[in-house]
């Protein structure tokens, strides 16, 4: 049965945003995966489509499913990640030097991406339990949120995905300061993620990483490696000028300037073709899911609903924020996809489900 | 401070989430302005690098490693020359820079067209050659074409030569006209399918229109001789002309070409010349070793090519030429070319006779000019008989009945084990592409050939280096090398490779090798008969004696009986095979020759003279005889 209370509550803006984002996304891949002298997509285009199409349907369901279930199934969800976590480490499929990749059948899946949605619901959950004391966690209360992050965390590092574990960190002190804690904690995390940035620079990463920082920190260093990345998608997204060069005749993304431009670099395809003016559009859009997401979050009735809206928005903030800074050269490149924009199915498929939280925290925000 | 989210502290909780809101407003704004700056501010700047101005790489080639003899006198070694190329991402009038170029240089233009049509898969920033080795002078006339200002040029209307490139490019050139060149073998440019493998192995060193070794040593050194391309990296606007401001220039890199690295043969050019010059007008091989060490003296093959004509602008005559010609002109006979080994086999026969103790040093063998065997006569070449005979005068005077007996009582696969022994029948191991290993028959070997069981009366056959049996030249020098000396002896053509500044970087060891499992007594009745084969009156190469040193060597005469049908050409490849192996000096060996000329009649008048020849020559120049 039906209740009428979710339709009234449905969030269109939130969903028309989402819906435009994602189209958006995939006019451009298909553009960014476009030959030109065979003048065909290639399948990844397709692939994606797919993805979107697993994506729709998993989003569906969840609408139709109270979100606060999930403060039952936080614990289980987590742990089947964890498990498909290991199955990386021990089953995983190597792609571009990184092992974080699960074949099934015909299609690769990334448990990590999953993992990053998981992690929110169970830290929403812990945030419900135990809710913070007046004046904020001290070191104690945080041992148990330290655990459920720490063990993703070093399977993730495991595989060498640098990306999703530092958003996991970011969505992680994200919630944990918005929730609140005290002084001494704050300090003595600042220390720690300092000494622990440079231990994992020097333990975890590996030389392609190492040198997109380097020579972000010394662009003339190696202008044939990173840096001369950096310097051609740069001119990908300045030569886009005011209106763009027009779809599909980005000649510098479409002359193989651009590394990765279905994946990390895909928003120096758009800024090319679309200029300006089509960039402006786009961050409008990832705006306004933002301030939504961050709406929604006041409007919800319970700590859960709170939490989980938060840290939804969060992660989709960093991912969008790193990958942006990375591409337009204010801060180094760290390999990392664009929520919606990018190539990639589980990614797509774990920021739907996200979404389709938020719009079912929205649905069900008056009901008792 | 922590969030109560009880109704009356709801206000810390808004709080908290706008300055969310601010932080994320405030991204979007810093976003925004780089955006401003990038494609508003630098829009017209980046523009132009990405449409008008195009960064380019133009490639350094890497000077290809010479190859020298031992005395490191250049046998391949490398000139300038110039290519066009068009960059098809470049080219907005094909017809327009068609017509410009025909103006200026003499160029083929259907070619173009070919060459365009072919390049359709390809990226376009490859560069596409559409000449090779054009004259020094309209290398020059396109440059200065290229680098006089827009306003300047004639006739603007139909001029145009965006995205034409000269390149120069080091050649092949052979200073001492073609020498060794089945040895050598020659470059061309590498084909597609060449390319992804190279590609895919050595990632980042090989481009299209590269050039590689396709035969002989450029192909088997290929990876050592081919060095690493440089490149410079270049602004160039609308017109394919170079934009130096410092500005746009700043974070331009370049990148010095490594050459290839060298190779020194153990080949001694003079003697190399002197042995093709020696073979001239004749087809066979000749191969000439260092029996004390392995060293590759000379390695003749010829009717062969002209590397110079394969370098650049190979005429398509030359080509059909070079594939059609029955004389095979691209097989190195040396090590490809499998004849039967005929009379040079009997020492094979002789030391396994002696070996296996069927044969006695002082056995004499009644030779009547032939023996009857299974209802059938197998001849010896004197029709009237050695009379009786013993295996030191039957190897100087060759005599085929002598050893058709030894050949009856040993049965094949004794004799095998000698000719596996002596290094026949499998490939020496001699570091060069695509050795033969020819063929020594075993019982076991027809079995599995032709289901059939083995004839007694084809020991005979083989016993005297005919039917089944066939060696290559190389694989006869070091049989006779090894008699000379006893020990194993590994050929080997390479010397030295050093690199681009002339150091050592790999050098072959070169172990004493193994006695062989041979009786001394045994080898020593053997070379006496080879000595007498040629010092005694009798043997059978006495014409080709030497005074002033001691040779020992064995004749051979190979039948040739099927090859006539086979044959385009009539009566060409009739007549016997003529072979001589020899080494020299008999007291300390220094040089082991072994020739053969193909229809050339007997070993002893069409083989032995030219052995003889450049073995003396060798001895001279050495100075071991005067």
């Amino acid at each position: 049965m039906f209740d009428k209370r979710l339709k009234i509550h449905f969030h269109w803006p939130l969903f028309w945003v989402t819906l435009s984002l994602t189209s958006i996304g995939l006019l451009n891949l298909y553009s960014a995966t476009y030959n030109i002298t065979s003048h065909t997509a290639s399948s990844l285009f397709f692939s994606q489509l797919i993805w979107f199409a697993v994506g729709t349907l998993i989003s569906l369901v969840l609408l139709f499913i109270d979100y606060r279930i999930f403060i039952r199934l936080a614990y289980p969800l987590y742990f089947f990640s964890i498990g498909l976590l290991l199955l990386v480490i021990f089953f995983g499929k190597e792609v571009a030097g990184n092992k974080n990749w699960l074949a099934v059948g015909p299609f690769t899946i990334q448990p990590s991406e999953f993992a990053k949605i998981t992690f929110i619901l169970v830290l929403a959950r812990y945030l419900t339990d135990y809710p913070p004391p007046h004046k904020g966690y001290c070191l104690k209360d945080l041992i148990r949120p330290l655990l459920l992050v720490f063990i993703p965390l070093i399977l993730i590092l495991l595989g060498k995905d640098i990306g999703s574990s530092l958003f996991l960190i970011l969505t992680f002190s994200s919630l944990l300061l918005f929730a609140g804690v005290r002084r001494n904690v704050l300090i003595i995390s600042l220390i720690l993620a300092l000494v622990g940035g440079v231990g994992a620079y020097k333990k975890f990463f590996s030389d392609r990483q190492r040198s997109r920082i380097v020579s972000f920190l010394h662009p003339d260093a190696d202008p044939r490696g990173r840096g001369y990345h950096l310097m051609q998608s740069k001119i990908a997204v300045g030569s886009g000028q005011f209106f763009g060069k027009g779809y599909l005749k980005g000649m510098h993304n479409k002359l193989l300037y651009l590394p990765d431009r279905h994946t990390d670099f895909i928003f120096p395809v758009l800024a090319e073709e679309w200029g300006f003016m089509g960039c402006s559009i786009v961050l409008g859009l990832y705006l306004a899911l933002l301030v939504f997401g961050i709406k929604l979050a006041s409007k919800a009735k319970e700590h859960f609903g709170v939490f989980l809206a938060l840290g939804v928005t969060a992660l989709f903030f960093w991912q969008v924020a790193i990958n942006l800074g990375g591409v337009l050269g204010l801060m180094p490149l760290t390999g990392v996809t664009l929520p919606l924009l990018s190539y990639g199915g589980s990614s797509l498929v774990s920021i739907m489900i996200g979404i389709s939280f938020l719009l079912n925290i929205s649905m069900r925000r008056f009901m008792f | 401070m922590a969030l109560d989210f009880s109704k009356d502290k709801r206000g810390e909780f808004e709080s908290r989430l706008s300055f969310c809101l601010l932080l994320i407003t405030l991204f979007f704004f810093f976003v925004t302005t780089r955006l401003f700056y990038l494609q508003i501010i630098k829009g017209r700047y980046f523009r132009d690098f990405s449409a008008i101005h195009t960064m380019k790489e133009i490639k350094i080639p890497a000077t290809r490693g010479i190859i020298f003899d031992r005395h490191r006198i250049p046998i391949a070694e490398n000139r300038p020359s110039f290519d066009l190329a068009l960059i098809p991402q470049h080219v907005d009038n094909l017809a327009k820079v068609k017509r410009t170029l025909a103006r200026l240089v003499k160029i083929d233009s259907s070619l173009i067209d070919n060459r365009w049509r072919e390049a359709r898969s390809l990226p376009r920033f490859y560069p596409l050659v559409i000449a090779t080795d054009i004259p020094y002078d309209q290398a020059i006339r396109v440059r200065v074409a290229k680098s006089v200002p827009e306003s300047a040029s004639i006739d603007n209307d139909d001029f145009d030569l965006n995205g034409v490139e000269v390149i120069a490019r080091p050649l092949r050139s052979y200073p001492q006209g073609p020498l060794a060149s089945a040895t050598l073998g020659y470059i061309g440019e590498v084909s597609e399918k060449e390319l992804s493998k190279f590609q895919s192995e050595m990632p980042g060193r090989y481009t299209l229109g590269d050039f590689v070794g396709i035969t002989g040593l450029e192909r088997y050194w290929e990876s050592l001789l081919k060095g690493n391309d440089g490149y410079v990296q270049k602004i160039v606007d609308a017109v394919g002309r170079e934009i130096t401001n410092d500005e746009i220039t700043s974070f331009l890199q370049n990148e010095e070409a490594h050459h290839g690295n060298n190779l020194v043969l153990t080949l001694d050019s003079r003697l190399q010349k002197f042995a093709e010059e020696r073979f001239q007008g004749k087809h066979g091989a000749l191969v000439a070793l260092d029996p004390r060490n392995g060293d590759v003296l000379a390695i003749v093959s010829l009717p062969s090519y002209n590397p110079s004509a394969l370098v650049s602008n190979i005429s398509r005559d030359y080509w059909t030429t070079l594939l059609s010609d029955p004389n095979h002109l691209m097989l190195n006979r040396a090590i490809q070319g499998t004849y039967p080994p005929g009379s040079t086999f009997k020492l094979v026969t002789a030391i396994a006779g002696l070996e296996e103790g069927v044969l006695k040093p002082e056995e004499n063998i009644s030779c009547a000019g032939g023996l009857r065997f299974g209802g059938r006569l197998f001849h010896c070449w004197k029709k009237g008989g050695h009379g009786p005979i013993s295996v030191h005068r039957a190897i100087a005077e060759s005599c085929d009945t002598f050893f058709y007996q030894v050949g009856l009582r040993l049965g094949v696969d004794k004799i095998a084990k000698y000719a596996h022994l002596l290094g026949l029948g499998r490939k020496t191991g001699i570091d060069m592409d695509g050795e033969k290993s020819g063929t020594i028959p075993t019982a076991e070997w027809k079995r599995k050939m032709f289901k059939q069981e083995w004839q007694p009366g084809e020991n005979l056959s083989i016993a005297v280096g005919q039917g089944y049996d066939t060696v290559t030249p190389m694989q006869n020098a070091l049989m006779v090398s090894q008699i000379a000396l006893g020990r194993k002896i590994q050929p080997h053509i390479l010397k030295a490779i050093e690199n681009e500044e002339g150091t050592v970087i790999r050098q072959p060891e070169i172990a004493e090798g193994k006695s062989l499992p041979i009786s001394e007594k045994t080898l020593r009745i053997v070379r006496a008969g080879m000595m007498d084969a040629i010092e005694s009156p009798g043997g059978t190469a006495h014409g080709s004696q030497l005074n002033i040193v001691k040779m020992a060597g064995k004749t051979g005469t190979a039948q040739v009986i099927s090859e006539e049908g086979k044959s385009k050409v009539k009566g060409m490849n009739t007549g016997d095979h003529a072979w001589f192996v020899v080494y020299a000096p008999v007291e300390d060996p220094r040089i082991a020759v072994s020739v053969i000329v193909e229809h050339g009649g007997f070993g002893a008048s069409a083989a032995a003279p030219i052995a003889k020849d450049v073995l003396e020559k060798y001895l001279k120049t050495e100075g071991v005889i005067q």
